[in-house]
Parts: structure tokens; sequence; C-alpha cells
């Protein structure tokens, strides 16, 4: 998976943004970084992703706007968005599929669940 | 008419007179100034039974009867001589009576003219028979006689009355008023004579109304009228009138009746403040409490009689929205029938404290001419309490939204730094693998189980929070049990092995349809295969599922056993309480959090069933979740048939060597034996063969021995077979948990075999059963079902002899009706647990009732399974009683 299109991790905690960057680049992809939803989406304008890992908790914007905004934007609507949360709810797992978001990871994550979803989302999909 | 004058005055008069004298139908007598007859004519002659010549020259005397000289006054003879009335028609027309030839009585009217002929005057006396006339008008004139002539008793009857009674004229002048109506005017008889009665009326159009109808029809009857009192009170009076002569004045008798303090006493008693309004929404009548709040709760209008309580409303309210206009809207719409009733509870505007009130208006009818009643109950307290009890439930639901968003956020902090410990440990780890550091790669790995350790005592501890705050939704959703297994089978080998534990699930019976919450069964089955794997190395663990039917209801049941450490009965008690686990040093050496068996049995409670567990120290634990399926429980128990119990032992190993020390071993107990070398020819053989009993080696080549173990306790025909599991698993120490009866270590020591064979073939084939029933028919049919089944049974038809029986001979089952005379089967039950020698006998209860919810629960915790009588069929109580002996036997 070298060049491909890199993936768009949207997370405001510094360590876990670090590590699960760290996680997906040992696996093989590439990690485009964004500490809030306004920045993700000024990244997202810039170039299309292959996929977003967003964050639900972020400051401002949260991660269910910023799923809406990205589901606006052209070529919006087929990047699989996969929300993390640290919320154990079942209301979060409704609301995720309320807004458009392909999948829903709980924190702490299953770091192979991560990749294995990534895989899944993005199988077939053009580099 | 004198001879004379017709002689005297000849021609047309004179004979047209005579004609008239001949054929008047009246009888005419002429008599002369001394009272002797001097003529008379025909109708005379029949009316009074004389010839004309026994009556000419004859008194007139003799022709009235002696007794009756009042009537006559003075003989008409004697007022004749007295030279009384010329040409005077004396009385014009007088009723007397007359004495007739025979003696008889005759009624008659005598009409009396005078003349003066020639040689002086004389009388001429017409007489009307009046016997043709109706005897009413003669009743009619005879009480109106009396009536004219009893005034003493007129006035008795009015001053003795116990209604109020006047007489008044027409124009309503009162002539005599009782002393009964001068307390209900609140004045004195003598004050009310010469007043008008009609100023008496609240309105005197009312009184004109009930004159109109006293013409029309003569006489008015129990009218309800408003009238005033002589202080202006105004009250309701049942009112009737008839006209009368009093004092030969012609008026009207008046009867009156107050029925407002009729009324009124039943009003007063009511404690809500009550008004009966008219049609008009006027008021009627108030009663006490309502005059007594008036003021006092600021209410709009008075209570005065007559006021219109709905304009007074609409006035001091508007038109809708406010209280008073919503009370307006609302007795208008019960007056005009859109409505059956209304009320409305509102705040007392004027009161210097906080006052609630209820307004109910209702319709009535009748009374008074009322059409609604409208009352208003003070509902402070009431309003007071639900307030409190609001704010009270406010305040609760908002420490309950505070607490779960409390622990939410709480989760989430503590989730946020346990995703970077999981995550780097695992990053780190990797690396140290990369540099074979294993020591290093070894920690990580300790920091990252300890971490997510944490992190499931924090999922449980959320999960309990949520339950405790009732936050925990069940779903009812229908349940894959097979694809329920698998899930927890894929998650529970890597677990097993990592204990060098080996791990089945099987399905016994498929428990058929099951509602029930998916999700939680499937936390339940984890938490307790983990909890097995965890204390259980180099063993087995089992999970199974089968359906079971008890109090008329089908059960899902799963099992987890498994061949660990086991627990003591202290530690039994301990288990399910939160954050405890059977022992303090238990958490150091296995870890947990001790909230898993907590959750599973609150879980457990939420689905509507039931988690036991049986342990032994050393030997393994099993637990037993069962459910409602949510479905009626089946006609028919999938019934083992009770055929072959004591049949040859089937010895099942590949190992011909094994197989044939085992076959010498039971032969030389006198068992017979059949042998099979791997699982296809084993469970042909058992079909086709109905052993009493097999010996099953675990490891055999196609079919293994997990399989055959399945598939011989999923066949109904062959469940029943007792199984003995020969393996090499472990050595010792491990209980049967694979629907296995018994377990043998290998190598198979002979002695260690045909005593487990006996205990199975000989222990289980004949056990003792007491059956208690009062009827002899269910007796015999149980009885003999269950011999039939292998079982010697003993019968007792009430509850003193099965208590007899019981202190001679101790059964291993007890299988009691409930409704018995005398002694009932719950004394029996009873008295069973309460002597320590009889007090494990597993006991099933037989009843052809159904059971009240108290005695459900004592049966649950005093007897065993309970089965409808009725309900069941033979086959089905063998099966129970098959499973009794087995718990018992296990326990």
């Amino acid at each position: 998976m070298t060049e491909e299109r890199p993936v768009l991790l949207v997370e405001d905690n510094e360590m876990n943004r670090d590590m699960l960057s760290r996680w997906l680049k040992r696996r093989g992809w590439t990690v485009i970084l964004a500490p809030d939803a306004e920045t993700a989406l000024a990244r997202f304008d810039e170039m299309t992703p292959r996929a977003v890992l967003m964050d639900v908790d972020l400051p401002g914007m949260n991660g269910w706007q910023a799923t809406r905004e990205v589901r606006r934007r052209p070529g919006g609507g087929g990047v699989p968005v996969v929300a993390l949360t640290a919320y154990a709810l079942n209301e979060f797992e409704e609301e995720a599929e309320a807004v458009g978001c392909d999948a829903f990871l709980t924190k702490p994550l299953d770091l192979d669940a991560v990749t294995a979803t990534l895989q899944r989302l993005t199988a077939g999909s053009a580099a | 008419m004198p001879e004379g004058t017709c002689a005297h005055h000849p021609g047309d008069t004179a004979a047209q007179l005579a004609a008239v004298f001949a054929a008047s139908r009246d009888a005419i007598l002429v008599v002369d100034r001394h009272g002797i007859v001097e003529t008379v004519n025909g109708a005379a002659e029949s009316l009074f039974g004389y010839p004309a010549d026994r009556m000419a020259g004859q008194p007139l005397d003799m022709l009235v009867p002696p007794e009756s000289g009042m009537d006559h006054g003075p003989t008409l003879a004697a007022r004749i001589a007295a030279g009384e009335g010329a040409a005077r028609a004396m009385d014009g027309g007088r009723d007397v009576t007359a004495l007739a030839a025979d003696g008889t009585r005759l009624p008659i009217s005598v009409t009396v003219v005078r003349f003066d002929g020639n040689d002086g005057p004389r009388f001429v006396g017409t007489v009307r028979d009046r016997r043709g006339e109706t005897d009413a008008l003669a009743g009619w004139r005879d009480s109106a006689a009396r009536l004219d002539r009893n005034e003493t008793l007129m006035r008795t009857m009015i001053h003795a009355s116990p209604l109020g009674v006047a007489v008044s004229r027409r124009d309503g002048e009162i002539l005599v008023a009782n002393q009964r109506l001068a307390e209900i005017g609140h004045t004195t008889p003598e004050a009310l004579i010469g007043t008008n009665a009609r100023d008496f009326y609240a309105d005197p159009a009312d009184r004109d109304a009930l004159i109109a109808e006293l013409r029309r029809h003569g006489v008015v009857r129990d009218r309800e009228v408003r009238y005033r009192r002589m202080d202006g009170e105004v009250f309701w009076g049942l009112v009737s009138l008839m006209p009368t002569v009093y004092e030969g004045v012609e008026g009207i008798i008046i009867w009156l009746y107050d029925i407002s303090g009729h009324y009124q006493a039943l009003l007063d008693v009511v404690p809500a403040e009550v008004a009966l309004l008219n049609g008009q929404g006027a008021i009627v009548t108030v009663n006490a409490a309502w005059r007594a709040s008036d003021e006092l709760n600021g209410r709009p209008g008075d209570s005065a009689m007559g006021t219109n309580y709905v304009a007074v409303c609409r006035e001091a309210g508007g038109a809708g929205t406010s209280d008073v206009g919503l009370a307006a809207d609302g007795i208008e719409a019960i007056l005009n029938g859109s409505r059956d009733e209304f009320s409305l509870v509102y705040q007392c505007p004027v009161a210097a404290e906080e006052r609630w009130f209820k307004m109910l208006v209702r319709p009535v009818s009748g009374a008074l001419g009322a059409r609604v009643a409208v009352m208003h109950v003070n509902v402070t307290d009431q309003v007071r309490v639900e307030k409190d009890l609001r704010a009270a439930t406010n305040q609760a639901e908002q420490a309950n939204r505070a607490k779960s968003a409390f622990l939410a956020g709480m989760s989430h902090e503590l989730r946020t730094p346990l995703n970077a410990i999981i995550g780097y440990s695992r990053l780190a780890g990797e690396s140290a693998e990369d540099c074979n550091d294993d020591d290093l790669a070894g920690d990580l790995g300790h920091i990252e189980g300890s971490a997510k350790h944490l992190l499931e005592m924090i999922n449980d501890i959320m999960d309990l929070s949520k339950i405790e705050a009732g936050r925990m939704d069940v779903r009812r959703e229908a349940v894959d049990v097979r694809g329920l297994l698998d899930e927890v089978s894929g998650v529970a080998e890597p677990l097993a092995r990592a204990n060098n534990n080996r791990f089945r699930a099987h399905v016994v019976s498929d428990p058929g349809p099951l509602v029930s919450d998916q999700l939680k069964i499937r936390q339940s089955l984890l938490n307790l295969v983990s909890n097995a794997c965890k204390f259980t190395s180099d063993g087995h663990i089992l999970l199974s599922a089968q359906r079971e039917a008890a109090g008329g209801r089908a059960w899902a049941v799963f099992t987890v056993a498994d061949s660990g450490i086991g627990m003591t009965e202290e530690q039994l008690g301990r288990i399910f309480q939160d954050y405890t686990q059977a022992d303090r040093s238990t958490s150091r050496q296995y870890g947990g959090t001790g909230l898993g068996l907590s959750l599973t049995r609150q879980f457990c409670d939420m689905l509507g069933g039931r988690l036991d567990v049986t342990s032994t120290p050393g030997e393994g634990t099993r637990f037993t979740l069962r459910l409602p399926t949510g479905q009626p429980a089946p006609d028919t128990l999938p019934a083992c048939q009770g055929s072959g119990w004591r049949g040859p032992v089937l010895v099942v190993d590949d190992d011909a060597a094994d197989r044939q020390a085992m076959r010498e071993a039971l032969e030389a107990a006198d068992y017979r034996t059949l042998e099979a070398s791997d699982g296809e020819t084993a469970l042909r053989t058992t079909r086709e063969a109905k052993p009493g009993a097999v010996v099953l080696d675990l490891f055999l080549p196609g079919r293994d021995g997990w399989d055959v173990l399945a598939a011989l306790k999923n066949d109904p025909d062959l469940c029943h077979i007792p199984v003995v599991v020969a393996t090499i698993l472990e050595s010792g120490g491990q209980s049967a948990t694979l629907g296995a009866t018994d377990m043998l270590p290998k190598p198979v020591r002979p002695e260690r075999l045909v005593s487990v064979v006996d205990r199975q073939c000989a222990g289980r084939a004949n056990p003792h059963v007491l059956y208690v029933d009062d009827d002899a028919a269910s007796r015999d049919l149980v009885r003999r079902t269950l011999e039939q089944g292998g079982y010697s049974v003993a019968t007792a038809a009430d509850g003193r002899a099965a208590l007899e029986r019981l202190g001679r001979l101790r059964p291993d089952l007890l299988l009691v009706d409930l409704i018995m005379p005398g002694l009932s089967g719950f004394s029996v039950i009873e008295a069973v647990r309460a002597d320590p020698a009889l007090a494990d006998i597993p006991v099933v209860v037989l009843t052809a009732r159904d059971l009240s919810p108290e005695e459900e629960s004592w049966l649950a915790e005093h007897g065993g399974p309970v089965m409808q009588k009725g309900a069941y069929c033979p086959e089905s109580v063998v099966a129970l009683v098959r499973d009794a002996c087995a718990q018992g036997g296990a326990s």
C-alpha cells in the first residue's frame, strides 16, 4: 500500500493521535492528522482522503457535525468515515448511523479492529 | 183546581186546565185552608198509592211521616192555618219526605201555590218524585249540606293539619291560616290573616300560573314553587290548591310543605360547597358549606337564590382562558347537554395562604327545578402532596440524570487514557518483539493485560450502575440459540486454551423459539464461561443449551460446567454479591472484578429467569441459567423411553487392548457387554441394543467422544442412558459435566470401572419413589408408568400415611399431590423439609389446580418442580422424576 491516498485521522488527544497514527503507519497506511474538525475539513478539501477516522468528542465542532460536513462536500459521499468515541453508549451508535458514518468503534480501541475496519471499508476503492 | 171554577167558567180555558191537571206527570193536590185535601190528580194517586177518593176529605198530614216533622217544619196545615204566604212559592221547591200508602218513605220535592177562590184561599201543591235523581247528586247534596253545617270540623282540620294550610278569597286575601303555615312563614297565624297570598310568592307570576291551572283542572297538586317568608327569606314549597267555601265565602284552600328544609338538610351535611342551579344557571339553593365559604374564598357572586351564577362567572372571568371563564363554559356545556361532567382545579385567588379547590359540575334533575349541581371541594392538601411528590420525583430524576451523566463522563475520562495505555503497550510490545527482547515484551504484555482488566471493570461498573438507575433496557427479540453458542464459543475457545482447557459447546435439545435479550444472554454466558476458564486449568469447560418445561412454561436452559477448583458451600453463598469473589485471595490469583456474576444474575432477573449454581471443591462448578422462552410449554415433553435400563454395557474405545480390559472387568462383575471402536458404531449399537450404560472414550477416530455424547443426549430415545466417560484428560478429581453421568480417569482401573457402572446401572436403574395421592386412579396410573420407567414405587393415600412410610423407609424421591384430605401436600413437604434425615429428598409436586403466586413461591422454596395434573402425560412425569432424581443424586 505505497503512495496511496492517505487516511485522515481526526483526534484532539495528542497521545491518542500519535499512538493511532503510528499504529496505522506501521501497518502500511499513509496518515494525515487533524486535531479538530475545522482543520480536518480544510485537509479534506485539500485532497480527498481514502477514509476518515473521526473522533466524536472534539473541541468546537464535534465529530457528528464534521461528518455531516464531509458528506456535503463534493466527493465526500463516497469516503468511508469511522467514528471513534470513548462513550460506550448505544445512543452514540445510532447517532453514528444517522449522520452517515460507516462504522463505529469505542475506545479503548482494539487496534486490530481499526485496521480490519479500514481494510473492509476501503477494499476495492481506487488508491 | 176546584170544580166550581170550571163550572163557573165553562169553555176552552176550563177544559184545558182540566186536561193539564189530568195529564201532569207531577202529582197535584188541592188543599183547603184547613189542610184538608179537596182534589188530587192521577199522578198523585199513583205516587202516594191511594185512590183519589181515599185522599179527598182527609187531612194532608196523612202523607207526612211521623218522624219527619223537622223536615217539613210546621205542618203545612198549620202554616196554612196561620194564613202564611199568599201567592208565594213556598221555599221554591223544598225537598221533603212523604209517607206513601204502603208505608214507604218517598223523597219528594214540593212546590206550593196559593190562590184565592170565591170561597176562600186554597193551596195547590205540585209534588215531584225525587227517586229518579242520581245517587251522586244526592251524595253531593248531602255532603255539601254536611260541610255547610260542619264548619267547626273544617276549622279543626285546618288547625290540626301537619301541613301549612290557609284559606284565601279568590283575590288572595287570607281568611284563615294554621300555626304550621305561620311557622313556615316565620310569623304568626294572626299576622297572616288579611295579608295577600300573592305577596308570599318569590315570583308572583308563579301564583298566576297556579291559579290558571286551578281554573282549568279544578285542583293543583304537588307543585314546587319558591315562596318568600315574612322576613324575606326565599324557600321552596310543595303546594296544592283547591276551591272551597269557607264560612259562606267562596275561596281557595292552600296546603304547603317546606321542602327547602328537606333538601337543605341533605345538602348541608355534604362537606363540599354545593350550589344547585336551574336551567338558566341561576342559583336555586346553596348548602351551608357554600354559604360559610362564600366570602372567604372570594368566589364570584353571592349565594342568594336567583343569582345567575353563570352570568356572574362570565362577568368576573371574561371568556375562556381564566379559571372562572372556564367554569362558566363548563356549566353551560352541562346545561346544554354537550358534556356530562366538568371539573377544574383552581387556586383560590383571594385567600392569604395558598388554597386549592376542585370545581365539579354535574347534571341533576327533579328537585327544586335544579338542572345542574356545582361543587367546590377543597383539595389544598392533595395538591400540596402532589406538588411535593412531583418535586421529589423531579429531584430524584435530576439526581439520576446527573448520576448517569457523571458515570458516562467518568467512563469517557477513564477510557481515553486507557486507549493510550493499551495502544502504546501494543506498539511497544511489537517493538520489543522485533528486538527479540522477551522480558520487555512480557512486561508490556502485563501492562496491556492489566489495562484491559481495568477496562472490564469499568464496563461492569457502568452496567451495574445502569441497572441500579433503572436505565438498563431489556430488549425482546428472537434469539438464535445455536448462533449465540457459536459466538460465545468463538470468544471462549482462546480463553480456554490459555489454561490448557478444552472447551465444548453443544445443544442438548433445541430450546425452540426464544424471545429474550440476545446481548444480555451473550454477556451472561461470556461471564460464566470466562469465569470457568479462569478457575480451571488442564480441564474442560462445557456450555450446553436445552429446553425444559416447568410450571406450564417453556424454558431455555443454559449450563456452563467446568472441572475447575470449585467452591465450598460458604463461598457459594457469597458469589452473587457485588464486588465479592469467593475468596479475597482469588482476585490476586485469578484476576476479575467480582462484578461479573453479580451482573449475570441481575441480567437473569431482568429477563425473568434464574441463575443457579452447584459446586464441589476440587471437582468443579456448574452454573445453570434458566430463561423463560416467552412461549407456552409444549404439550408433551420429549419423553425419554424408559426401556433398556437393565440392558448390557456398551464399551466404546478405539484401543482394542483397553476395550478388552474393560470388557473383562465388566463381565467378571456379571455384566453383559457390547463393544464399539468408533463413534458411528457406538451410536448405531446404542440405538439398536439400548444398553443399560455406555462407557465412552473421548478420543475416537471419526466422530469423537464429545460428538457421540452430544448425539446421545440429543436423542429422546437415548438421552436417559447413563454415559461414563473414560478419559486421559485428567487423572482424577473431575466430575461429569458434559451430560455424562460419570467420569473415569484413564487408564481405567477395573474395580473403579465396575463400581461406577454399578452405581449407574443399579443405583439409577431402580430408584425408590414414594407417591402420595388421595386419588386411587392417579395412584395406579402414575405408579405403573414409573415402574415401566424402571422405578420402584410405593404409594400412600394421604399425608399421614406418607409421613409414616417416610419414617420407615427413605425414598430417593417424593412425588406429592397438593390437595388431600387431612394433611395436605404442603404439610407433607414442610414436615419432610423440617426433618434433617429427609430434608434433602427431591420433591416433585403434582397438582390439579392453579397455584396462587404465594403457593408458587412457597413451593419454589420448599419443593421441586410443579406439574399440573391433566397437563401432564405419564412420560413427562417420568422425565421430571428422572431429572429430580439426578439432581438429588448430584447434590
